[in-house]
């Protein structure tokens, strides 16, 4: 049952082909144009910046793509989908874990060919690495999608929820060490960075791929809590809004 | 004088449906502030090595961002009143030329990022270090690049029937207007073809005036192309909106 929702979600994106050309673009362009200029710029550093960046790259785009199921669900809750998908034979919580894997599943299909490449770029083979990383970002992934969904619920203006999807996509992937090293950051953000779910992620997928980096049971640890308090505050705030009637 | 007093009611009411929500400004300059003071600040510490500020160096790139963002809110508005609301016909039966309806409602996006991005803008000319008149020859670049991307948001706005699109043409705009310009890296470190490529962006032109400015000038010979590009572009947004209002 489960599995007939997320394949839903699945269409929807597939059915979206700009969003997908689109991303894959942005992806490709931050990848070849910005990170190899700023490499050169970057020159001084200690370390090879367009490795790092290759990485973020991959875990700022899974990042985007978890964020779209909130507009999805936004927008069939303004033209009214949402009654109706409510009125086929799931179980409303079935309704909420479903929806929220499955704009994690969509995520993570689509940036699979973007790990390998990104892995091959940075001349780590191993698949049974590229596999661990693909479960990092989707457990990133699922968190993302119940942080989508949880402002989905609780924004009702259209343009003010188009506003603040972009903002918490941009406060989450830059507040972070997925783009530039923690060191770097002004000191008042760091603390903020380093318990950021993104920063997890960056560091565990940047010590599978790439050598001299390091990760623990602590950057694991964060991740897991951000899944449980954002799929959970997702599910129940989505779960509140289809038993307390339609959109207004 | 008519015709410019129905322009203003026009023009007027997209004020009051954007300051209908205030919020949305106050999210605006927070957008604003993170990409200045995290990624711009953060970009600065890392890139020391080219004898200047690097952070200064991006610092009008962030509040041109924001102003394409605003541009594209009043895509948005034209986008909903076709697609979703279907109040354009309504708006059409009022009495007022449908030329000037089009040339008002570009106008009305461009004030609107001027007034949005205002905070960033000062922001900009305290860090610059310019004197009044300097700033307000800021607010000029302003107006003038934020005709650029009202043409394109409402050209946008204009062709996509579906959000998927409009949504699309957005980010594609916001990718092409940052990574293929001086926004972020000078022009002897870009390859020939991004160089080309970035002639053609008005964020090129309008980051390179604003750099002028904290050089102590103002440069015409920036403007001019910024002025031509802003020109080409809000003729199209016009062009495509027209069309839209004919059978």
């Amino acid at each position: 049952m489960i599995w007939v929702l997320i394949e839903r979600d699945l269409r929807t994106l597939v059915k979206s082909p700009f969003i997908l050309i689109n991303r894959t673009i942005f992806f490709l362009i931050q990848l070849f144009v910005f990170a190899v200029l700023v490499s050169k710029l970057a020159s001084s550093l200690g370390f090879n910046y367009f490795d790092f960046y290759s990485v973020g790259a991959v875990v700022s785009t899974i990042t985007s793509i978890a964020f779209i199921i909130g507009e999805d669900l936004f927008e069939e809750e303004e033209l009214g989908l949402l009654d109706y998908l409510l009125s086929l034979p799931f179980g409303h919580s079935l309704f909420v874990i479903g929806r929220a894997l499955g704009g994690a599943v969509r995520g993570l299909i689509y940036v699979t060919p973007m790990m390998i490449l990104v892995a091959y770029l940075d001349g780590y083979f191993s698949p049974a690495g590229i596999a661990g990383s693909l479960i990092v970002v989707f457990v990133l992934a699922t968190g993302i999608s119940g942080l989508s969904i949880t402002l989905a619920m609780l924004i009702r203006n259209a343009n003010r929820f188009d506003i603040m999807i972009a903002l918490a996509e941009l406060a989450t992937v830059r507040v972070s060490a997925a783009i530039y090293p923690l060191a770097y950051m002004p000191k008042p953000l760091q603390p903020v960075a380093t318990y950021s779910p993104v920063t997890s992620a960056s560091d565990i997928v940047r010590s599978l791929f790439l050598p001299g980096y390091q990760s623990g049971v602590y950057e694991m640890v964060i991740l897991v809590l951000f899944l449980a308090v954002f799929f959970g505050l997702g599910s129940a705030f989505l779960f509140r809004k289809i038993e307390g009637g339609r959109f207004e | 004088m008519e015709g410019s007093s129905k322009a203003i009611d026009v023009i007027e009411r997209d004020f009051r449906v954007f300051f209908a929500d205030r919020y949305m400004l106050v999210i605006m300059f927070i957008n604003f502030m993170i990409d200045l003071g995290v990624s711009g600040l953060s970009l600065g510490a890392m890139i020391r090595n080219l004898g200047f500020s690097y952070f200064l160096y991006i610092a009008p790139g962030a509040n041109l961002i924001t102003a394409t963002v605003a541009a594209f809110q009043s895509g948005r508005d034209v986008w909903r009143e076709r697609i979703i609301q279907d109040t354009q016909q309504y708006l059409l039966t009022l009495p007022v030329p449908k030329n000037t309806f089009a040339v008002s409602r570009l106008i009305s996006g461009m004030l609107r990022s001027m007034v949005t991005t205002l905070p960033g803008t000062i922001v900009i000319a305290l860090l610059y270090g310019l004197s009044f008149p300097y700033f307000l020859v800021g607010l000029m670049i302003m107006f003038v690049y934020s005709g650029a991307v009202a043409g394109l948001s409402i050209a946008a706005a204009s062709l996509a029937n579906s959000l998927e699109l409009f949504a699309t043409v957005r980010s594609t705009v916001q990718v092409y207007l940052s990574f293929f310009s001086v926004q972020f890296y000078p022009t002897q470190y870009m390859p020939q073809i991004v160089q080309v490529v970035s002639n053609f962006n008005p964020m090129t032109w309008a980051v390179q005036s604003f750099r002028a400015l904290q050089a102590g000038t103002v440069n015409l010979a920036l403007f001019a192309p910024l002025s031509g590009l802003s020109g080409v572009l809000m003729v199209a947004g016009f062009l495509l909106y027209r069309r839209t209002m004919e059978y």
